[in-house]
């Protein structure tokens, strides 16, 4: 998450032994610094285009360098975070590598999460924490925990279904604020997190009631993390 | 690799053993790069650099493929999975 921080000896040793690196990460900085850990650095953002449709671009990203690996070099992708949490594009990669009979790994990272639990302070093993995909809770029916953590990724684009936009509207956001709002009192906590990416940074950790969510500023790195709104309940044993 | 970028790297690595306000100041930056070091500020630093790309980091989606009723022009009904092409909607 963090130039010259959150990146292990061993990925770093995949950076600097590729042949060519894919990058797909949030910071111009970032994509200038791995381009001086491996100069054959090709950013994948012209992949986006408003108007495509995302699950499209996550297609074209995974065939960019499979096409690569086909011609015999040795590829590598870095993304945003871990390379496989909330990233379908590297699992999609690596599995057609592998059906294909090429050798593929992933190394873990330091995602968005890790960052909040140290930022935030909290320990996801005290009462429990689960994570959705912002749109997901909305357009699915999800049953959730009130008297654990909820973390819900991508808040920026809760509610866009056309997969078109790069944002989602206050309209479209509201729908998933109305959504929290059967389990969650108006009045709820919410915190909007936001790791920092460079070291002179700091993490954005803004709490407002969940009823004002809509209207918040609200980023593509944007994470809400919404706190238990009830106590453990006892299991009635036998 | 830039004077900027080799200061972000030695500080993301180490942060507790670097003096910052020493090392900004020795660093061979412009006036604009200097002052958004000293001001932390990620934004102004980027200006300085001169790359203020807003670079997109979505590579999940909730659903496999957009709608389809999405695809569909204006307000289109979606034709039933057992209508065939050509059959006759019923009025």
């Amino acid at each position: 998450m963090m130039l010259g921080a959150h990146l292990s000896p061993r990925a770093r040793g995949h950076l600097e032994g590729a042949d060519v690196v894919f990058a797909a990460v949030s910071d111009p900085l970032v994509e200038h610094w791995l381009a001086t850990i491996n100069p054959r650095m090709i950013s994948l953002q012209p992949l986006y285009a408003e108007g495509k449709a995302r699950q499209q671009t996550y297609r074209d990203m995974a065939a960019t360098m499979l096409a690569e690996v086909r011609a015999g070099r040795r590829v590598v992708g870095a993304f945003y975070g871990h390379p496989g949490v909330f990233a379908q594009v590297p699992h999609a990669a690596i599995a057609q590598a592998r059906a294909e009979g090429f050798a593929a790994v992933m190394e873990p990272g330091i995602s968005a999460e890790d960052c909040l639990y140290a930022d935030m302070g909290f320990d996801p093993g005290a009462v429990g924490c689960a994570h959705f995909e912002a749109s997901q809770v909305l357009f699915y029916e999800r049953v959730i925990d009130t008297s654990a953590w909820l973390v819900l990724w991508q808040i920026g684009l809760a509610g866009e279904r056309t997969y078109r936009q790069f944002s989602s509207t206050p309209e479209q956001r509201q729908r998933l604020v109305d959504r929290l709002l059967r389990d969650y009192p108006p009045e709820h906590p919410v915190t909007i997190y936001e790791a920092a990416t460079l070291p002179i940074g700091h993490p954005r950790i803004e709490t407002i009631p969940l009823h004002t969510l809509a209207h918040a500023t609200l980023h593509m790195h944007s994470t809400l993390a919404v706190p238990p709104a009830r106590r453990l309940q006892p299991a009635a044993l036998d | 690799m830039s004077a900027l970028i080799q200061f972000l790297d030695t500080l993301g690595r180490q942060p507790a053993s670097v003096d910052f306000s020493a090392q900004v100041a020795a660093l061979p930056v412009d006036a604009a790069t200097r002052s958004a070091l000293m001001g932390r500020d990620p934004q102004a630093l980027a200006r300085a650099f001169g790359d203020t790309r807003t670079l997109l980091c979505y590579i999940a989606a909730p659903e496999e493929d957009p709608m389809r009723e999405k695809e569909l022009p204006n307000d289109e009904p979606e034709r039933a999975p057992d209508d065939a092409p050509g059959t006759p909607r019923p009025e």
